[in-house]
């Protein structure tokens, strides 16, 4: 006999073998209050149309409280604001951060968690954005039988067939036009190309590694990136001194959720929609998901199985009658 | 629920069996850091699935049109730092929808095609078994080669083998059904480098299954290379010493690769015994091994006599104490 009899007297195990993923602290819902870039905060008024913007979102807020779609009575919820560090650096951190949570507090929002854009490129040894595109399993065009190996070198992602134009390629004049397509048109396309980078990670696609990021479905080693760190004031001066993502209130709820909602000014919708078009083809790590299922269903809550549908939105128009914009 | 994939084996082009740590660090560098290795009772270190994304038709023998849309889940392994192998396999279900979903909903379903239009499951697997392919039909032996070439032609190894080895694929496809008490199968072997099996299996993992295949194509292989070094020596009329020196890198190499069933889930290891039972996979290989060590024996003892000769007291001395 060369097969090993059935012996299950004996267990044996290897553990390298076996992977587990960093535990983080889980709410139920994290709420982003907004996003804007570094020059909104910039321009005079901006006090004033911060404080008309947050405002509106109070509402929003009140009404995603009181939603009951949280699958508890008394949901933990945390809120958070993204401020842009990576594409341009201006004022200080103190100043800049001072602004936003006062603007904020005039509305009697309070701002958990404040974090840093440049963190979801990269921060200390976690390369988030380069290991959010390493799990991108481009979606296959109509055709793709395995053939030919999948590209995605271009920095560039489409939810579709990108059209034609044999003008432009003169060595394939044989071809004749042909129009974009998306993969999975419901009749009629609607077509995303999405650009991911190019000497930078562009805004969409760090928006897609943020909304992973606080969906818990990111665990890296950097413990800081899940678990922010207490700070109100004392800031360093530079922003890449400051904590990856810090937290400014005395609040129990934990920053990663099950679910979020993002409450973005609406110019702020053609960003989303891309980091959608992102997040549709981003693998996820199965002992994640098993995690996050595992722990939802220990207090008796089911998640949506698609992550795309664990994203709620409220897009504000910030354009304000006081600020004449 | 039909299950179908393949399984391409060859031998790492390198000189000499790489390290745990070499062979972690080829397939981290030739695909992602998430590699996983397994020492007892015979190292393997595999890399983690990768998703490839197919919409395509499936293999039919009827001709029938269906398409299957999902993820193929594609890894490359390396075992005794010698055998490398590059592996793909599906699982098709009949799609909810008649149009393509967005491609989140499939990424959801790692190695899951779902077939959109009449699905006649028999037509699929017969499709598969008879490599019946259309240019536009599914072509996992394209993703397993490029498994098998992302490691092969990478340059932190010496690409000097110690002994030329052909590659062997195996196709094979499952039906996987709980009520079944046994696992049953047909093993074919097609051509010299093409082996089918069909599997009736009492599991719905896909993995365990194909664990289970990817360690069948690893014995076929080594007996089918095993066999053909061995052909080669003995058959044409080499010197012993030549034959010996053709015999000796499998000695020294391959011989203790052989390890059944080493990591296959305990309810399928009904299908090692019955191969081993028939056609003997085990009996073939103990019988080329003695055959091998016959020879080097014979060798062995052609040259201790031919020193013997030329002693001038033509006698060997006791051994010392």
């Amino acid at each position: 006999m060369t097969v090993p009899s059935h012996s299950r007297r004996i267990v044996y195990r290897e553990t390298a073998a076996d992977r587990a993923p960093q535990s983080v602290g889980l709410s139920h819902v994290s709420i982003e209050l907004g996003h804007l870039y570094m020059e909104d905060l910039q321009v005079p008024e901006s006090e004033s149309r911060l404080a008309e913007y947050f405002r509106s979102v109070s509402y929003w807020v009140k009404s995603v409280e009181s939603m009951g779609r949280w699958g508890t009575t008394s949901p933990r919820i945390s809120t958070c604001f993204l401020i842009d560090d990576y594409f341009s650096r201006l004022d200080e951190p103190r100043v800049i951060i001072k602004k936003v949570v006062d603007a904020a507090s005039k509305s009697g929002l309070a701002i958990d968690y404040i974090a840093r854009e440049s963190s979801c490129a990269e921060f200390g040894t976690a390369q988030l954005a380069r290991q959010v595109f390493d799990r991108i399993v481009p979606e296959p065009l109509p055709g793709a039988n395995g053939s030919r190996p999948p590209v995605k070198e271009s920095g560039w992602l489409a939810n579709g067939r990108r059209s034609f134009d044999p003008s432009l390629e003169p060595a394939m004049a044989d071809q004749s036009w042909h129009s974009p397509e998306q993969s999975a048109a419901n009749r009629h396309s609607i077509f995303m190309d999405v650009q991911i980078r190019d000497s930078l990670w562009s805004c969409s696609f760090l928006a897609a590694v943020w909304q992973l990021l606080r969906l818990g479905l990111l665990r890296p080693e950097e413990k800081q990136l899940t678990k922010p760190v207490p700070l109100r004031d004392e800031f360093p001066s530079d922003w890449s001194e400051l904590p990856p993502v810090i937290k400014l209130t005395a609040t129990k709820n934990p920053f990663c959720a099950y679910r979020s909602f993002s409450i973005l000014p609406t110019r702020f919708m053609e960003v989303e929609m891309a980091a959608r078009t992102v997040l549709h083809q981003v693998e996820l790590d199965p002992l994640v998901l098993e995690d996050l299922n595992g722990r939802a269903s220990l207090e008796g809550i089911q998640l949506p199985p698609g992550i795309l549908d664990r994203i709620d939105y409220a897009f504000i128009n910030d354009w304000s009658p006081t600020t004449g914009r | 629920m039909l299950a179908f994939g393949e399984v391409q084996t060859g031998l790492l082009q390198n000189s000499t069996a790489l390290s745990r740590r070499a062979t972690e660090k080829l397939i981290a560098s030739a695909v992602d850091e998430r590699v996983r290795t397994v020492e007892r009772p015979i190292g393997r270190t595999s890399s983690s699935d990768q998703l490839e994304g197919v919409d395509c038709m499936l293999p039919t023998v009827s001709g029938r049109q269906t398409r299957g849309v999902g993820t193929v889940l594609a890894r490359v392994a390396i075992v005794g730092g010698h055998a490398v192998q590059g592996s793909a396999c599906v699982q098709v279900v009949p799609a909810g929808n008649p149009t393509r979903l967005p491609w989140s909903h499939y990424l959801n379903q790692p190695g899951q095609l779902e077939a959109i239009g009449k699905l006649d499951l028999k037509d699929v697997a017969l499709g598969v078994v008879n490599g019946t392919s259309t240019p536009k039909s599914l072509e996992l032996g394209a993703i397993t080669t490029r498994m098998v070439d992302t490691v092969q032609r990478a340059q932190l190894i010496d690409h000097a083998p110690p002994l030329r080895a052909s590659r062997t694929r195996l196709r094979w496809t499952a039906q996987l059904d709980q009520a079944l008490d046994e696992p049953e199968g047909t093993f074919t072997l097609i051509s010299e480098e093409l082996r089918t099996i069909e599997l009736r299996m009492p599991v719905t993992d896909l993995r365990s299954v194909e664990v289970l295949c990817e360690d069948l194509a690893l014995h076929d292989w080594l007996l089918t290379t095993v066999l053909s070094v061995v052909e080669a020596a003995l058959t044409h009329d080499h010197s012993r010493a030549e034959r010996v020196s053709r015999l000796q890198p499998l000695l020294e190499h391959l011989l203790h690769l052989w390890m059944p069933a080493a990591h296959v889930p305990d309810q399928l290891l009904p299908v090692w015994a019955a191969l081993d039972q028939r056609p003997g996979l085990t009996r073939q290989w103990q019988s080329v091994v003695a055959r091998i060590r016959d020879q080097i024996t014979v060798e062995t003892l052609d040259r201790l006599q031919a020193v013997d000769v030329r002693r001038p007291s033509g006698r060997i001395p006791p051994p010392a104490g």
